[in-house]
């Protein structure tokens, strides 16, 4: 079965969308920084509060 | 995807020695209270991730694996309580035999062991999900079929997915709705710079034209270019500071009749229609004692819904459903949501009304500058007072609620007090009355006047340029973001 044969495709569903986000916004021309601190945030730190990802998009913004 | 073909639970929980061979089957475990049947599900928990959740997290007190994970009657022996299971890994062909004990939970014994096993087995521990409490199968198993899809999002973590998509969205969103402010304030800024160089069109041909008419007078070189850096001052001495500033005579002049026009604009008959259809919304919402605890509440759950992060109480410490609870606050976040919504409306109303207030804000701090130079003096508080009433109102506006407060910011556009055209009559017939300046000092006033304006046009120029590239990049994201997710989870 397909399933099988790709066990990794849906074992991790949040990491699966964050990986292809990251892909698609760097194929967008997003700013290089942005992608590499949301990939930090949603990847490594697993960070997902509005603050947290208003600090990836917009680091120059001072905390609210 | 791994399947379990049996476990062997030794002096774990309430559990003596047991081993369940499951056949490939579904397998289910019943019997009365205290039998055990949990600790079947902690076993498997247990070999798979070296965690038993109902022993761990925040808010578990004194609770802990190694002391509560081995039988009762072996407790200070964790080494003896162990559980062994024998698993097949379909994609990869192959069936292990893993084993794990409480005294070392991190240390797991694989055979065979290689490389690829253990990566399966490392994505299995990164998934405790795999173990779901009671209270979650009861809750998918009650599920409506309509509803199922959404219980089972919580298990699958779909929800931290959703989470990223609303906090992007609401950036996106907050971003957007700080450039109207700042392209009213550029209008401006551009309407004043174009007062001061007594032109039409900002044009690069039209600025030079006007801009050396007035160096030619004052014998200085023609500009060939304008651009940012490009100065009109350029090759004019500066003045000793000991020489008081006098009222440029015909700049004043101009700025008077421009005040008066903004004035004339609070209380025209097109201001008094949108001020009657934004009163009528505002006061819509001023009724609703929903809307206004809403509003107060609404910074308190947004902080609220970033500190549900673990499965216990930040405060308290007491333990809760961090599916429920996100669910409950996340219902109290969409109800607001209908009020950002009336609310993002009701701005729209009050825009223009904003923008004539700062005008008006902006033509009274002139004028001020202007009577402050005038010999004799002339009372200006009233003027200065307005400006400063009309920068509150603004600010009201601006928040839309309370509503009370925007209902009162209205009342500015019901007429302008006398005491605003008695000074602006007085400072009229004071620059009226001022000897006409030579040909150079005019020219040196025009040319200053019309630098300073250029200055405050760039800065604010400068200033959406940045507004408008951070909505542009938090759209972006937003935007890419919803496609990705949409495509991933069909």
């Amino acid at each position: 079965m397909s399933t099988e044969s790709k066990p990794d495709d849906l074992s991790d569903v949040p990491k699966l969308v964050f990986d292809k986000f990251l892909q698609a916004l760097a194929g967008a021309n997003a700013p290089p920084d942005v992608v590499g601190r949301l990939r930090k945030t949603l990847l490594d730190d697993k960070k997902f509060t509005e603050r947290t990802l208003r600090e990836a998009v917009l680091p120059e913004e001072q905390p609210r | 995807m791994i399947r379990v073909d049996s476990i062997t639970i030794t002096e774990f929980r309430g559990i003596r020695d047991l081993t369940l061979n499951f056949k490939d089957r579904n397998f289910a475990v019943c019997g009365p209270n205290g039998t055990g049947k949990s600790g079947v599900v902690d076993a498997l928990e247990f070999v798979l991730t070296g965690n038993v959740s109902r022993l761990s997290g925040e808010g578990r007190g004194d609770i802990s694996l190694k002391q509560h994970g081995p039988h009762v009657d072996i407790r200070n022996s964790p080494g003896r309580a162990h559980v062994k299971a024998t698993i097949t890994i379909p994609s990869l062909g192959k069936t292990v035999a893993i084993r794990r004990t409480v005294k070392t939970p991190t240390r797991l014994q694989v055979t065979p062991s290689d490389p690829a096993v253990l990566e399966v087995l490392r994505q299995v521990q990164g998934h405790p999900e795999i173990v779901l409490s009671r209270r979650e199968v009861i809750r998918y198993v009650i599920a409506t079929p309509g509803d199922r899809a959404k219980e089972v999002q919580p298990l699958l973590h779909l929800d931290q997915v959703e989470d990223v998509r609303i906090n992007l969205q609401k950036i996106a969103n907050d971003c957007q709705r700080q450039l109207p402010p700042i392209t009213s304030e550029l209008d401006q800024a551009r309407v004043r710079l174009l007062q001061a160089l007594q032109i039409a069109d900002l044009t690069e041909e039209k600025v030079l034209i006007a801009v050396n008419a007035q160096r030619v007078t004052l014998g200085l070189k023609a500009l060939g270019s304008f651009t940012e850096t490009t100065s009109f001052k350029d090759g004019i001495a500066v003045p000793a500071p000991a020489v008081p500033r006098r009222i440029p005579k015909a700049p004043a002049l101009t700025d008077i009749r421009a005040a008066r026009e903004a004035l004339a604009e609070i209380c025209s008959t097109n201001t008094t229609t949108v001020v009657a259809g934004a009163a009528a919304e505002l006061k819509a919402i001023a009724g609703d004692p929903t809307v206004a605890a809403c509003a107060k509440r609404e910074a308190f759950y947004t902080a609220g819904m970033e500190l549900i992060q673990t499965d216990a109480c930040p405060f308290c410490d007491i333990h809760w459903d961090l599916v429920e609870i996100k669910k409950h606050v996340q219902g109290k976040i969409d109800e607001l949501e209908e009020l950002a919504r009336k609310r993002r409306e009701i701005e729209g109303k009050i825009a223009p009304l904003i923008h004539i207030l700062a005008n008006v804000q902006s033509m009274m701090k002139t004028l001020v500058g202007y009577a402050a130079l005038a010999t004799p003096p002339i009372t200006m508080e009233a003027a200065r007072d307005y400006g400063e009433e009309c920068g509150r109102s603004i600010e009201m506006l601006r928040s839309v609620l309370p509503a009370q407060e925007a209902l009162l910011a209205l009342n500015y556009f019901r007429s302008v007090p006398q005491a605003i055209a008695t000074f602006i009559s007085d400072l009229e017939g004071l620059v009226a009355a001022l000897p006409e300046p030579t040909k150079l000092d005019a020219a040196i006033e025009w040319l200053t006047i019309a630098q300073e304006r250029f200055e405050v046009f760039l800065h604010i120029v400068h200033k959406q340029k940045v507004a408008v590239k951070r909505a542009e990049t938090t759209r972006l994201v937003s935007d890419i973001y919803a496609a990705t997710s949409d495509t991933v989870l069909p």
